[in-house]
């Protein structure tokens, strides 16, 4: 259990720079701009195939699935970075310091939010589900007030979206 | 379009989403609990992939997001873009179909490419068969991307969101009408129909979530006929720009065939040592569809109506706006993200164990460790 915790720690930001990563090519597409994209993705993927090739050979068998996570998670982190660089050459200028201030300051409030149920996730009543539906109310009730709280002020666009306001 | 029509629509296509995930998630289920998590699982799996490989590395680049640009500019010429689109039509449709054909005549080298360790087994003939029938689906796919992006560019985003709900029910149906008509399905006692069955039926599936699209792009206003007249300069670009989106996906497709190797490769030492669950590339597949929801709920839904908003801006030069908007984005998309990047760091364990209950301890967690680790990576996506 504490090599998955462990694992999972290391990997699971992974989600972060995908996403991002996908905004940035679209953005590159909007440009018409394959061919940086080609090289970007070719130089994200040759590390990728070493370190598949690498987890393979050190890895027992049965770990190998969670190694080629790993290399994913590892390949998308470089891959945004890549395509970061390259919509610069657009006149496309993206705050990215900020950006990564902004995330850093989700993920601390988002921690502040989850962690009082995390620290009783043996102590609470009821299976996986009940103790999944607990997790995921109170940390959404947590954080959107910490999000108010703090004053962030994307959420008040967001609330005004779903509001249907202009 | 504003950011706040933009963000609008998005919400409409997440919804979208979450139902064609929630459906496929129970989809999912209901063939790892048909056919297992192992060998059998393991081809139909390579097998059903096959078109998605095979569509991603030569059209699908294209088809998501490169033409969009293109369909997007085509849409301020006096004829609304109807000459431009059914020339891209008829060029796709054409190379669609010879594709799917080729396909279909190599998938026993396709086999041999995916899944080497099958060759001589019976492994083999079940995929190569399952394969041949699941291969129509690039065409259906293609299809179905095309008459999306139109429909998007013409800023009527919810049904391509929606249509693969109807294909993920037809396959449930599917699976169940099996679950419930056959005794424990196995590599050993596998039967032609059987294979017909699971083969065709999930290529069905496809063929009806392209066909819903047609009615939408119709009403949009785009005037859709076939074109062969493809001398065209727009035309030629789109074919020079697909070239790129194809070199693009063959790298990422090589990588992901690396993958997909050293996983089965995998699966077969573990069986060698006893292991028969919870290892190689169904165990991936299955924990990389749980994955990619909040990716695909969030990311994929906003990015797909700032795609043309995005092209529009590029055309009319304002750049500043494009930063603004992109930036907008990217925040808007961190409010979601994180926390779903935090929970999967925190409980992937119980998401894993609540998402597959009715599957044996040890595959539910094999499946949670890569689910935990990628967190919505899409292999091979773009």
């Amino acid at each position: 259990m504490q090599i998955i915790g462990i694992t999972l720690s290391a990997f699971a930001l992974g989600l972060i720079p995908v996403s991002i990563n996908l905004v940035l090519l679209r953005g590159l597409n909007a440009f018409e701009n394959l061919k940086s994209q080609v090289i970007g993705n070719l130089i994200m993927n040759l590390i990728s195939v070493v370190l598949s090739l690498i987890a393979a050979s050190y890895l027992e068998p049965e770990w190998v699935t969670v190694g080629l996570a790993v290399v994913f998670t590892i390949h998308y982190f470089i891959g945004a970075g890549i395509s970061f660089i390259l919509i610069k050459k657009h006149q496309v200028v993206i705050p990215v310091l900020s950006l990564i201030t902004f995330y850093l300051k989700l993920i601390l409030i988002f921690a502040v939010a989850v962690l009082p149920v995390w620290f009783f996730r043996y102590s609470t009543p009821g299976g996986n589900l009940i103790f999944l539906l607990l997790v995921l109310s109170s940390s959404a009730i947590f954080y959107l007030l910490l999000l108010k709280v703090f004053k962030i002020s994307e959420i008040t666009t967001l609330i005004k979206v779903i509001k249907g306001g202009r | 379009m504003s950011d706040n029509q933009l963000f609008r629509a998005s919400s409409v296509m997440a919804i979208g989403t979450i139902a064609s995930r929630i459906t496929g998630l129970i989809r999912n289920l209901m063939l790892a609990a048909l056919l297992g998590t192992a060998i059998l699982g393991d081809t139909y799996n390579v097998a059903n992939t096959m078109p998605n490989i095979l569509y991603n590395l030569l059209i699908g680049g294209a088809l998501t997001a490169v033409f969009v640009p293109q369909i997007v500019k085509s849409l301020r010429d006096a004829d609304h873009g109807s000459a431009f689109i059914s020339r891209l039509f008829t060029v796709t449709v054409t190379f669609l179909f010879a594709l799917t054909a080729l396909g279909i005549l190599l998938a026993p080298k396709l086999v041999n490419i995916y899944a080497p360790e099958y060759a001589g087994t019976k492994e083999f003939d079940v995929t190569v068969t399952l394969m041949r029938y699941c291969l129509p689906q690039i065409f259906f796919l293609g299809l179905f991307a095309l008459l999306g992006q139109i429909a998007n560019a013409k800023n009527r985003f919810g049904p391509m969101m929606w249509a693969p709900v109807v294909n993920n029910l037809m396959a449930i149906a599917l699976f169940y009408f099996l679950l419930v008509s056959r005794d424990d399905i196995s590599l050993a006692n596998i039967s032609s129909e059987d294979l017909l069955w699971l083969g065709l039926g999930t290529t069905a599936g496809y063929l009806a979530q392209a066909l819903i699209l047609f009615p939408v792009v119709m009403k949009s206003g785009v005037k859709l006929s076939l074109r062969f007249d493809w001398a065209n300069s727009q035309i030629i670009k789109s074919f020079r720009l697909a070239g790129w989106s194809f070199a693009y996906a063959m790298i990422s497709q090589l990588s992901y065939l690396v993958t997909i190797n050293i996983a089965t490769s995998a699966a077969v030492k573990s069986a060698a040592d006893g292991i028969t669950t919870g290892v190689g590339y169904t165990p991936y597949a299955n924990a990389y569809l749980i994955l990619i929801l909040p990716h695909s709920i969030i990311t994929v839904s906003i990015v797909t109506a700032l795609l043309p908003k995005l092209s529009n801006l590029v055309i009319d030069k304002k750049y500043k706006d494009v930063s603004d908007s992109m930036s907008l984005t990217m925040r808007l998309m961190g409010i979601f993200i994180i926390p779903a990047a935090i929970l999967f760091l925190l409980f992937g364990e119980e998401i894993a164990k609540v998402l597959y209950f009715g599957i044996p301890i040890d595959d539910a967690n094999y499946r949670y460790y890569p689910f935990s680790i990628c967190a919505g990576i899409n292999p091979g996506q773009h």
